[in-house]
């Protein structure tokens, strides 16, 4: 079976300090190290365990420029067999999930494995989307998933400490939560091979996505920080006659107690 | 002045765990107070203890009565030229980082405690950590110092200012080990106040060089045992030594025995190996060419590929650094919850005697975690008693290690310093000119021995009558 996993290039949030473009109408990307969405790095690794447990080939998947394609290549050595760079800006959620279903379509994948959401515009829109499209289930936040190769069982947290499980046939596509599993430690001789391995890059129009289909149906129109939060108040004197006037504060000011 | 012995109580330790105490703590905001506070208690034959963040691990913080003078509120970053920062002794080694990364660049001394460690701290240690392999310790990247002398006298010494004529030189005999063991045989007036332990002055503000961030990528290579693990460290410092920016080119080389392995199998892909060495390769000629040499490498002395643990990312370091700085972290913890005092080497040796002292960490008569900076022959052994009798068999193991080392040509401390946990050491295995001249030289600079009293060495006579 071959089995799909969607890598998307998002900013290394620990390291990335975020500029607008001049028209704040985006990020200023020549300024951001890129690297692969980290919950992505989770559907890479539950696609190597399925791999091998059951055999196949893992494709990776990746919308957007030469630098998505080459942060594609991080995952040949973390367990991912072959990439498919679909080479298109990514314009907005639908868009980029039409490209990645045509890709699904085209390879013939039984299941896709997605991170469950994206760092960089916290959407989670894509993964349903792609669901969507190509006619399969969609079980989202997944935190334990298993398959016979026929069907599957997925485990999500639910909230309040519930665990609902969703069973059912593949097709399906799967997003993962932190917890799914622990992403494998790279080893040197995986890195070296990884450099064998093979990135196909694909065009629109080679997947029989046309223009109009990737027209956007949503636009941004502008970026700003969150307003700044106002300064921190201190409370002066001692500790008693301090404590009184907090407890006033909070009751009759911020009306929290 | 602060007399409350509640806020006191704060500074009286360090991570050695020894307790002092003094009588009074002064918080000073300017150079001019720090040399008010010393003019008088030099006049009043007071002891001072300079404090920084406390994470040293001699007992050098450690007060012996009399008053502390803590830096923590000079703490102001005062310029950065795009490659040297100026900054007052307090500030932390972190907020350096943090501003010198946004400028792309670093400061190259890592000690191990630098998220808390601060830059007066490390110049007075000239600390040094597991990068000090390529970099050097802190010494190297001191520019300028502003110091308070013992007597209240402000200084400001830049590189090459010659030292005063009537200050007493230090004899050191050369040596080809990195070293913290007592004052440096300083070239010029800089090199005096970098490692002296707060003895003879108090820095107030420094000026250090810093470096353009390079990427690098992280290797943990896990060794069937010491003989693979030494053999690859030997060939990737003779590659380092003869070509610095070659394929092979490490700009660190930390060793972990099986026992330090077994510490942290959970952070490492591997739950137990015979020994693992650590490296952080910096790209310089493209990361390819670098992986590929190390690979030959690798393969050249028994290890194999698939036992090597790569880090080319952000997150892969993290975690490879979170490994490592665990191993201290476990066996610290494993001490106090025994209630035991932890027994540590701080030893250097040079080249040609480091595999005979690799045989005698590994015939500790108690248990013991063995890992460090296998580049600079420099290990800790961390001896862990399990009884008091096996507490007086381990320190009597370590002076025994001690003693080799400082046979075959080695250091007592590479990085540590001497503090009060080590003097006696050190007046026992110091060559007599140097423990003679630094005497001599603080005699000069401390008239009435009020500086850090009892650190490093005592005075030749009984102290009453030093005066």
């Amino acid at each position: 079976m071959k089995i799909g996993v969607c890598v998307k290039s998002t900013p290394d949030t620990a390291i990335t300090r975020f500029k607008y473009t001049s028209g704040n109408d985006g990020i200023d990307a020549a300024q951001v190290k890129f690297t692969v969405n980290p919950y992505d790095e989770f559907a890479v690794e539950e696609a190597a365990r399925m791999k091998e447990a059951h055999g196949g080939e893992v494709v990776a998947v990746t919308v957007g420029d030469a630098g998505a394609g080459k942060v594609l290549r991080e995952t040949l050595a973390v367990g991912v067999d072959r990439g498919v760079h679909v080479d298109a800006v990514n314009t907005d959620s639908l868009a980029t999930a039409r490209l990645l279903a045509a890709v699904a379509r085209s390879e013939g994948f039984g299941v896709l494995f997605c991170g469950k959401v994206a760092v960089d515009d916290q959407a989670s829109a894509v993964p349903a989307m792609v669901a969507e499209l190509l006619g399969w289930p969609h079980v989202s936040v997944v935190t334990a998933f298993s398959t016979d190769g026929a069907t599957f069982t997925a485990s999500r947290a639910v909230g309040g400490g519930v665990e609902e499980v969703v069973t059912g046939a593949l097709p399906v596509v799967i997003t993962a939560e932190r917890g799914l599993n622990e992403p494998r430690y790279q080893k040197l001789k995986d890195i070296m091979a990884a450099k064998k391995k093979v990135v196909g890059v694909v065009t629109p129009e080679s997947l029989g996505v046309s223009a109009a289909d990737l027209a956007p149906v949503v636009t941004f129109s502008a970026y700003a920080d969150p307003p700044e939060r106002p300064k921190g108040r201190v409370i002066p004197g001692d500790a008693a006659e301090a404590a009184r006037e907090l407890v006033r504060l909070l009751r009759d000011e911020a009306k929290v107690l | 002045m602060e007399r409350d012995p509640d806020v006191i109580a704060g500074y009286l330790t360090d991570a050695s765990n020894l307790r002092g105490r003094a009588e009074a703590l002064f918080r000073p905001t300017t150079a001019h107070e720090v040399a008010a506070i010393l003019r008088r208690a030099q006049a009043d034959g007071v002891p001072v203890t300079p404090s920084a963040a406390r994470t040293a691990t001699t007992g050098s913080a450690c007060p012996d009565g009399g008053w502390i003078v803590s830096l923590e509120r000079m703490r102001a970053i005062v310029g950065f030229d795009g490659d040297v920062v100026a900054a007052q002794a307090g500030v932390g080694l972190a907020d350096l980082d943090a501003l010198l990364e946004g400028h792309g660049r670093f400061f190259p001394p890592d000690p191990t405690s630098w998220r808390s460690c601060t830059l007066g701290g490390a110049i007075a240690t000239d600390a040094s950590g597991a990068r000090s392999f390529r970099y050097g310790a802190t010494r190297r990247w001191v520019e300028a110092l502003d110091v308070v002398l013992p007597t209240g006298d402000l200084i400001r010494a830049r590189r090459g200012d010659p030292i005063p004529a009537d200050w007493p030189r230090v004899q050191r005999p050369p040596s080809a080990v990195k070293s913290a063991a007592g004052y440096a045989a300083a070239a010029d007036c800089v090199d005096v106040f970098v490692g002296q332990e707060g003895t003879l002055g108090i820095v107030t503000q420094a000026w250090v060089r810093s470096l353009p961030v390079v990427p690098v990528v992280g290797l943990f290579v896990f060794c069937p045992d010491r003989g693979v693990a030494a053999a690859m460290s030997d060939a990737a410092r003779r590659a380092a030594r003869a070509d610095a920016s070659g394929a092979v080119s490490p700009r660190c080389i930390e060793y972990f025995d099986r026992a330090a392995l077994a510490l942290i199998s959970d952070l490492t892909p591997r739950a137990a190996a015979g020994a693992a060495l650590f490296v952080e390769q910096p790209i310089v000629r493209g990361l390819d060419a670098h992986l590929g040499a190390w690979l030959e490498l690798v393969d050249a002395v028994g290890a194999t590929a698939d036992d090597v643990w790569a880090a080319t990312d952000r997150d892969g370091l993290d975690r490879m650094h979170a490994a490592r700085h665990a191993v201290p972290a476990r066996v610290n913890e494993r001490l106090v919850r025994a209630g035991l005092p932890k027994i540590g080497t701080d030893l250097a040796v040079p080249d040609a005697a480091m595999s005979r002292m690799f045989d005698a960490y590994e015939a500790a008569p108690v248990p013991s975690v063995l890992f460090g900076h296998l580049g600079d022959n420099h290990l800790h052994l961390n001896l862990l008693p399990r009884s008091v009798d096996e507490v007086a068999a381990a320190r009597a193991y370590h002076h025994a290690l001690a003693a080799a080392a400082i046979d075959s040509g080695g250091t007592l401390s590479a990085e540590h310093g001497i503090g009060r946990v080590k003097k006696a050491w050190f007046e026992e295995f110091a060559p007599p000119d140097l423990l003679v001249s630094s005497r001599a030289l603080k005699q000069r600079l401390d008239p009435g021995w009020i500086l850090s009293r009892g650190v490093m060495f005592d005075a030749a006579t009984p102290r009453g009558a030093a005066g």
